[in-house]
């Protein structure tokens, strides 16, 4: 018990407090004038050799996280909340206590006599007008005013409870840093909550025309979870979107564009795979013979008994053509298939077969003695067989994409690769699925890959790079931010209480045919006294003026 | 106009082309028609290239634009809407007395006010015909005989036409693109229709200070409020130091009443500072450093009413008006426009809290060193210790609450906003947070047994030291409060 009481002294003793607070702030400073969590590098570029050992040795790179300033900071902790308990009782007794005992007055350094005993019995009309509330206690007058001044140690120190709680409870949230481009989307960190998507529908660095100057930067989102819209709003610098806990912050803008990363993703439909992907149907006639074949890609069929042969080779969704020769990177949607036709004599024709566009269409080759110059293949069909749905992604490597209407996230990165053409390198994906076990992908450039998600099977593929408007937005959850808010409160209300509002006290009584009016107040004797004697003077005059 | 639009041949034949504005002018097609060197364009793009008019010495033929330069203001000056709304940026005016550089001005301004200052003989253009057309235009417009190029830049009517390169998003590229595709199909009245736009929006001008705003900078820059107020803080010094010599207490209340003068100068200059840049002086060190300056004094003179106390006149206004000579150190350029992360009210609690704490401190800092000095013999020019020491409480006391609401919570508070977390160990902070800790250990060590005394006054004096070194904190460290100076 004696070892507890002394723990109990040591931790409330104003003097240790004193020492603590000093030894944090001088620790504090230390870590503001060193740079923290840098590269070891970086310190041994920057100071001498002994003062990066003593910076290893003392902790001081990362001087927040050391053992002897966690400790100091616990121990104020421990402090406050020692001191808290120990002064509460006292100060709602204060609080509570509306009949003062007349000794303490009576020792009350401001005291002062302000007539005869026989002024007492008619004072009742001069208390009256002072700006307190009396009560008789016991044959004295009792009057008291802004008592709630009380409680400002207690709000600064819950308050500053609060903000260590709200800080420890930070340690629980997350912070990340997500990068969207215009009219796209990505996933949130799973950390957040399963199933959330935020697309930027407009990405905005707002300036003024006359000054070049940033006005804004502006970030129009959606936020989806599994599919459905759940939240819409800007998000700006200072003007954060707050959703499910969790809370989205303008942080960085390349609104002239940066190089993003294009996957896309092709839902298949049920029972279909992945080699499926470009299956099509052509009609075909040569002379009088006709008919129609179904090939997936890189099959190759007889068409009936002309002795001529069809190979589809390869599907272009999107096909365009440009200098460099053709891509899939065209618009939303023109199938195109490449064939290959052989005929009898073995001489190959290569085709490109335009579904929208079956006019355009073209077979290289020998033409005109290929088959006696009737010849016809059309693409008939695309899609019916094996394909569902399709999506495209821009995104930043590092990002989380929305899998599967929500069902699943993929955290994609670039994988290493050779050279710095895109052509030579891969996205690595991992694929969480909802209360799922990660799934490792690779997805070489403009091959596609089957991804399984729930049954379902998508088409992936990596398509290179695109250079698009791209916000950073910081995505933030604080378990502890409510806390860190009526700490704030608390802080904030205790320090104006203690310091900026006085509890004032008068005691009015008789003594050895006197009557007296002592006061107190909460800021000691020598702040009291001035308004006391102001006081004492006003009942003074006025007892004497009634008197007369 | 055809040849008026594109770029003229070597030898540039001005008759024809001041021809050709003349005759644009009055078609009123082009509105304001900027003229180079070697070619006629739309004001428009005149200005959206950022033409800077400069050439050394007031010598044109050293003009980015060429020896033709003078035509383009001219032009601007005469046509009668752009004389109404048009503004210049005054830039370098080093040599003209009681004219502030860098700042906007009006053209009615600058004929009725810089020109007699800043026009000189005629003859300085070299002659030539750009001589001659100066001085026609010159002579119409009725005004002197020359111009010293080197201190204006000219700049455009309207956001369309702002300072960026006319670019994708500048809107006056569209209607520019239009007068041009309307030339080249020959509709004259689609063309004329696209002109007027253009004019019509290179007149307009949300973006630029009101005439009471000029008027008002104009006034505060001729009459240099802040420096009068400089001055008077530099008396009153003066005075309180003769007083602390003398002792007569007519010097001390002269102190006091140039201490209160030069407060006043101060607020004006501030208030007028804070009316023209639209927000309180709170970015910047210099605004910063100034309003510092200006809360001590507020202080100060609080004080002093309350207390008589002469001897904080001795301290305080020393700091005040050295503070000021440090502000002066920093760019002192009125920012209108604030980057998106200072567009916030938080910015505006925290600085004006944290700033009147730190005035608080100053007050609190002074008493604390006379208490340190103060012989324990009566007399002297010093109250007691004790009076001092009271002092030194009031205004910790004062400056306590305001710090802890102004610099670290509403500090806390705004970092969550902006920056998504409230405590992030940054100098500037964690500097903050070392001023708060040593206040509170000051609050706590004065109600400790037996600490009263040189220790509290120690503390005292630390608060102001770490609250001085939190100014500075950014700019040695660095950190996420580093938005320039």
């Amino acid at each position: 018990l004696v070892i507890f009481k002394k723990i109990y002294d040591f931790l409330t003793s104003r003097r240790v407090s004193v020492i603590v607070l000093l030894i944090v702030g001088g620790i504090s400073l230390v870590g503001a004038a060193i740079p923290q969590k840098e590269l070891p590098a970086y310190y041994e570029a920057h100071y001498e050799a002994w003062a990066v050992k003593l910076f290893n040795i003392l902790g001081l790179t990362n001087v927040y996280r050391t053992w002897y300033f966690v400790g100091l900071l616990s121990f104020l902790l421990l402090a406050i909340l020692t001191c808290t308990i120990r002064r509460t009782p006292a100060i709602i007794r204060l609080f509570a206590n509306k009949k003062p005992s007349l000794a303490a007055f009576e020792r009350s350094e401001c005291r002062a006599a302000i007539g005869p005993a026989a002024a007492y019995d008619n004072i009742t009309g001069i208390l009256k007008r002072l700006p307190f509330t009396w009560r008789e206690v016991g044959g004295a007058w009792y009057g008291r005013r802004r008592a709630v001044a009380v409680f400002g140690e207690i709000l600064t120190h819950v308050g500053l409870i609060l903000l260590f709680v709200g800080g420890l409870l930070r340690g629980f949230g997350h912070r990340d840093e997500i990068h969207i481009f215009d009219g796209y989307g990505v996933a949130l960190p799973p950390a957040y909550g399963e199933g959330y998507e935020i697309r930027a529908d407009s990405v905005d660095e707002i300036v003024d025309a006359n000054t070049g100057k940033t006005l804004e930067y502006r970030t129009g989102v959606r936020v989806f979870r599994y599919g459905d819209e759940v939240a819409a709003g800007d998000v700006e610098v200072n003007g954060p979107l707050r959703y499910g806990g969790w809370g989205l912050y303008q942080s960085d803008m390349n609104a002239d564009g940066a190089r993003g990363l294009m996957l896309e993703s092709v839902e298949l439909k049920k029972g279909a795979t992945v080699e499926d992907y470009g299956r099509a149907k052509f009609s075909w006639k040569i002379g009088d013979g006709t008919g129609e074949l179904e090939l997936a890609p890189g099959e190759e069929k007889e068409m009936g008994e002309t002795g001529f042969r069809l190979r589809h080779l390869g599907y272009l969704e999107r096909f365009t053509s440009t200098e460099e020769g053709f891509s899939d990177g065209g618009p939303e949607y023109n199938p195109t298939a490449f064939v290959h036709v052989t005929n009898p004599r073995g001489d190959v024709a290569t085709g490109l077969l335009f579904k929208l566009h079956p006019e355009q269409s073209f077979i290289r080759g020998t033409v005109p003695d290929f088959v006696d110059g009737r010849f016809y293949v059309l693409y008939e069909e695309d899609g019916g067989p094996w394909r569902a749905g399709r999506r495209e992604y821009l995104f930043a490597s590092g990002s989380y994409l929305p899998f599967a209407g929500g069902r699943a996230v993929m955290h994609v990165a670039m994988a290493e690769g050779e050279g710095e053409d895109l052509r030579s390198r891969a996205l690595k994906g991992v694929l969480t699925p909802t209360g799922g076990d990660p799934r490792e992908f690779e997805f070489p450039f403009g091959e596609r890959v089957g991804v399984e998600v729930g049954g379902d099977v998508y088409a992936v593929r990596f398509m290179g790079a695109q250079v698009g408007a791209v916000s950073g937005l910081t995505v933030a959850r604080d378990p502890g931010l409510w806390f860190f808010y009526v700490g704030c409160l608390l802080l904030s209300l205790g320090v104006i209480a203690a310091l900026l509002i006085r509890f004032e006290e008068l005691m009015i009584y008789t003594h050895d045919g006197q009557t007296y009016v002592a006061g107190r107040s909460n800021k000691g004797a020598r702040v009291t006294r001035p308004w006391f004697e102001e006081y004492a003077a006003e009942i003074e005059k006025e007892i004497a003026k009634r008197a007369k | 106009l055809a040849a008026a639009l594109s770029v003229g041949a070597a030898e540039p034949d001005f008759a024809a082309r001041r021809a050709l504005v003349a005759e644009a002018r009055l078609d009123g097609a082009f509105g304001p028609v900027a003229v180079k060197a070697d070619r006629v364009m739309p004001w428009s793009t005149f200005v959206a290239n950022r033409y800077r008019l400069f050439c050394g010495n007031g010598d044109p033929s050293e003009s980015d634009l060429g020896t033709d330069a003078g035509v383009a203001i001219w032009l601007a000056i005469l046509d009668g809407e752009y004389r109404r709304t048009g503004r210049l940026l005054y830039v370098e005016g080093g040599n003209v007395p009681g004219v502030k550089s860098d700042r906007w001005i009006s053209l009615r301004e600058f004929e009725t006010d810089l020109m007699p200052v800043i026009i000189g003989s005629p003859g300085s253009f070299g002659g030539g015909e750009t001589e001659t057309a100066v001085k026609e235009l010159v002579s119409r417009a009725g005004v002197l005989h020359r111009l010293s190029w080197d201190e204006l830049l000219v700049v455009p009517g309207s956001p369309e036409a702002g300072w960026q390169p006319v670019t994708e998003r500048n809107p006056a590229r569209t209607h520019i693109e239009r007068i041009n595709q309307a030339y080249a199909a020959g509709d004259t009245a689609e063309m004329h229709r696209n002109a007027a736009s253009l004019a019509s929006a290179l007149v307009s001008q949300p973006g630029y200070p009101s005439a009471a705003k000029l008027g008002l900078e104009k006034y505060l820059d001729r009459f240099a409020v802040l420096k009068i107020g400089f001055a008077l803080y530099v008396l009153s010094a003066l005075l309180f130091f003769v007083w602390w010599a003398v002792g007569k207490r007519r010097i001390a209340d002269a102190g006091a009443w140039a201490a209160l003068a030069g407060f006043v100068f101060m607020t004006v200059g501030l208030v007028g500072r804070s009316i023209i840049a639209g927000h309180l002086p709170t970015t910047g060190m210099y605004e910063y450093i100034v309003l510092l300056s200006w809360t001590a004094v507020l202080f100060f003179l609080l004080f002093y009413v309350k207390t008589r106390g002469a001897f904080l006149g001795v301290i305080v206004m020393p700091v005040a008006f050295l503070l000021i000579v440090v502000s002066s150190l920093f760019p002192s350029d009125i920012e209108t426009q604030l980057i998106p992360a200072l567009q916030s009210w938080w910015l505006t609690i925290h600085v004006v809290l944290a700033c009147l704490a730190e005035g608080a401190f100053a007050v609190a800092f002074a008493a604390a060193v006379l208490r340190l000095v103060r012989s324990d013999k009566p007399g002297g020019r010093l109250p007691s210790k004790e009076r001092l020491e009271d002092i030194e409480y009031r205004a910790v006391a004062l400056g306590y609450p305001l710090f802890t609401i102004g610099a670290l919570v509403a500090g806390a508070i705004w970092a969550q906003k902006a920056w998504s977390v409230w405590w992030n160990w940054d100098p500037k902070e964690t500097a903050s947070l070392v001023v708060f800790l040593i206040a509170t250990a000051y609050l706590h060590a004065r109600r400790a047994r037996g600490w009263r005394g040189t220790r509290t006054a120690a503390l005292a004096i630390l608060i102001f030291v770490a609250a001085v070194f939190t100014l500075f904190a950014n700019l040695i460290f660095g950190g996420l409060h580093s938005y320039g100076l």
